[in-house]
């Protein structure tokens, strides 16, 4: 069943300017529930846009977008639960740190919410326990390294327990065994508590890897949508949206050069290295 | 012809408990020596925290040294008055472009730097068309500086030190904003300017596959230099990369599986081209 659809949405930025550019033009897509979903594109093509439509901070000019199937855009819709089940980790959150304590941040979105001092603590140190960090409840946040910090900022919004997570680029500035074990985290969450993943990414490597859909978007258009290895090794798709395809898919098309055709659903890591091994 | 040299270089910073008293000392940069010579394309790697851009920040002397030296041809940068000719020498390009643009046409963000310089205006719009051309971007130079995409950004900033003809370039992560893409055509430009105009390029990288770009890579971790070598030398220490916290970029890391496979692959291979030869 779908949890999110979005329907034939407009926007624009400059809404008084005839001439501007839509910066979503028809977008429309849907997203089941427990899916991990990866939005690439090109710098400017909407993905951040997109998103924070996602959760109702920006309202379309035309469309639609459906939550569990009630319109977000209706008048008794209750904006404020959307955001506490569809919850938004911006571009650098460590940046929207505030509190003196760990524990004390990660608490504050929960108390918001209507959870009382005592189980919002006690919900946190749960969620803290679960990344890794429980250690790090009474520091302050700031004297933290990035990949803390940045798993600090997620706690606080996973400790809303939201349906949808929404990730705008969360790899950005981590070091690859940071990112490893941050994705890693999400591919857990995802099939645990079913959590539903939406996420923007640049590195199309681990979108094979961890994503099990892809939406391409190009100057505010869905150029297309699918399985990671459909979408990735359409090249007409990825020359028009100017991105690189993934060094999986690169080796893949040079293989297929050299008269070997391999199961093009088979290209995360350990699969390929499978195959690859077996070649004589 | 010694451009950069780095003597016992030891950082320590003050860390601060809530009420700004310094309680204890954490040490960013621990006993480093090395030697970068004039026309070197170096990748400094390592995970986050390792000291990376503390070490570049101490180059053009934003940090002093807490004790040894940094000399830039010949000048230390513990002496204050060698500092704005330091400066002019290294020109540094952030990872967030828009910490560093200033002006809001493309034109006069460039010329900001010359002017501080005093440049005459026949000279300075000349080397903006240069410094825009030798990155491709010549048509950007009466755009709004505010209209333009990460990886533009990022382009502008370097030509804005390309234009105050700076030998030296240090790039602190440029390419965490931009997509494969854009990564492979900066550096393709940033490469031919180290090869033709044979400035020094120092490339700060936790995108380990940049590596590639590089003659020789130094790996930090904790503070400390723990491997110093070329790139194709480099991936074939995988124990050491991996005690540093570095992850093999992606086609290394398969070679090397492979090849521990039985296949005929030395490991070090970069490209899926090379890669596949074993099949041949």
């Amino acid at each position: 069943m779908s949890i999110l659809e979005v329907k034939n949405i407009k926007y624009k930025y400059d809404k008084y300017n005839e001439s501007s550019k839509y910066a979503l033009n028809d977008v429309s897509f849907s997203i089941d529930e427990s899916e991990f979903t990866a939005l690439i594109g090109e710098s400017g093509s909407g993905k951040s846009t997109l998103i924070s439509h996602l959760n109702g901070l920006y309202r379309a000019d035309s469309g639609d977008i459906l939550f569990k199937g009630k319109s977000i855009y209706d008048k008794d819709f209750n904006l404020t639960n959307l955001r506490f089940k569809c919850g938004i980790v911006f571009q650098y959150p460590e940046y929207q740190l505030f509190s003196e304590t760990v524990l004390e941040d990660v608490a504050f979105g929960a108390i918001k919410k209507g959870l009382s001092k005592d189980e919002a603590y006690k919900k946190s140190l749960e969620v803290l326990k679960m990344l890794g960090i429980d250690h790090l409840k009474d520091e302050t946040p700031f004297n933290l390294s990035g990949g803390e910090k940045r798993k600090v900022a997620f706690a606080g919004v996973f400790v809303m327990d939201p349906d949808i997570l929404i990730f705008d680029e969360p790899d950005a500035g981590l070091d690859p065994v940071s990112k490893d074990q941050f994705y890693k985290l999400l591919k857990m969450l995802n099939q645990k508590y079913k959590t539903t993943i939406i996420y923007i990414t640049h590195n199309l490597d681990d979108v094979i890897e961890y994503a099990n859909k892809v939406i391409v978007l190009k100057e505010g258009t869905v150029l297309k949508e699918g399985k990671p290895y459909e979408v990735l090794t359409d090249k007409e798709i990825m020359s028009k949206a100017n991105l690189d395809m993934p060094y999986a898919v690169e080796i893949y098309y040079e293989l297929l050069k050299l008269g070997r055709k391999i199961d093009i659903s088979k290209l995360k890591f350990d699969e390929l290295k499978e195959t690859l091994i077996g070649l004589k | 012809m010694q451009n950069i040299l780095v003597k016992n270089l030891i950082v320590d910073f003050d860390v601060l408990n809530n009420d700004g008293n310094v309680i204890s000392k954490k040490r960013a940069i621990d006993d480093v020596s090395l030697t970068i010579n004039e026309g070197e394309f170096v990748c400094v790697v390592g995970r986050n925290g390792s000291g990376k851009s503390t070490l570049a920040k101490c180059l053009n002397a934003l940090i002093l040294p807490s004790s040894g030296d940094v000399i830039i041809n010949g000048l230390n940068t513990k002496d204050e008055n060698n500092t704005i000719d330091i400066r002019r020498q290294i020109g540094m390009a952030f990872q967030n472009p828009d910490n560093q643009i200033v002006a809001s046409i493309v034109e006069e963000d460039i010329a900001f730097g010359m002017e501080n310089l005093g440049i005459s205006s026949e000279i300075m719009d000349e080397r903006i068309d240069e410094s825009l051309d030798s990155l491709g971007i010549k048509e950007l130079r009466y755009s709004l500086t505010s209209k333009l995409s990460g990886g533009q950004k990022q382009k502008v900033s370097i030509a804005g030190i390309l234009a105050m003809k700076s030998k030296i370039l240090i790039l602190d992560e440029p390419t965490s904003m931009i997509d494969k893409n854009g990564r492979n055509d900066l550096l393709d430009r940033v490469k031919k300017l180290n090869k033709e105009e044979n400035i020094t390029i120092i490339l700060i990288s936790h995108y380990i596959d940049e590596i590639s770009y590089a003659d020789r890579v130094i790996v930090l971790n904790n503070g400390k230099v723990t491997m110093d070598d070329t790139p194709k030398n480099i991936v074939l220490r995988q124990k050491e990369l991996s005690e540093s916290g570095i992850i093999l970029p992606y086609i290394p890391r398969l070679a090397t599986v492979l090849r521990d496979n039985g296949k005929n692959l030395k490991g070090n291979e970069f490209t899926a081209e090379e890669l596949c030869q074993f099949l041949k």
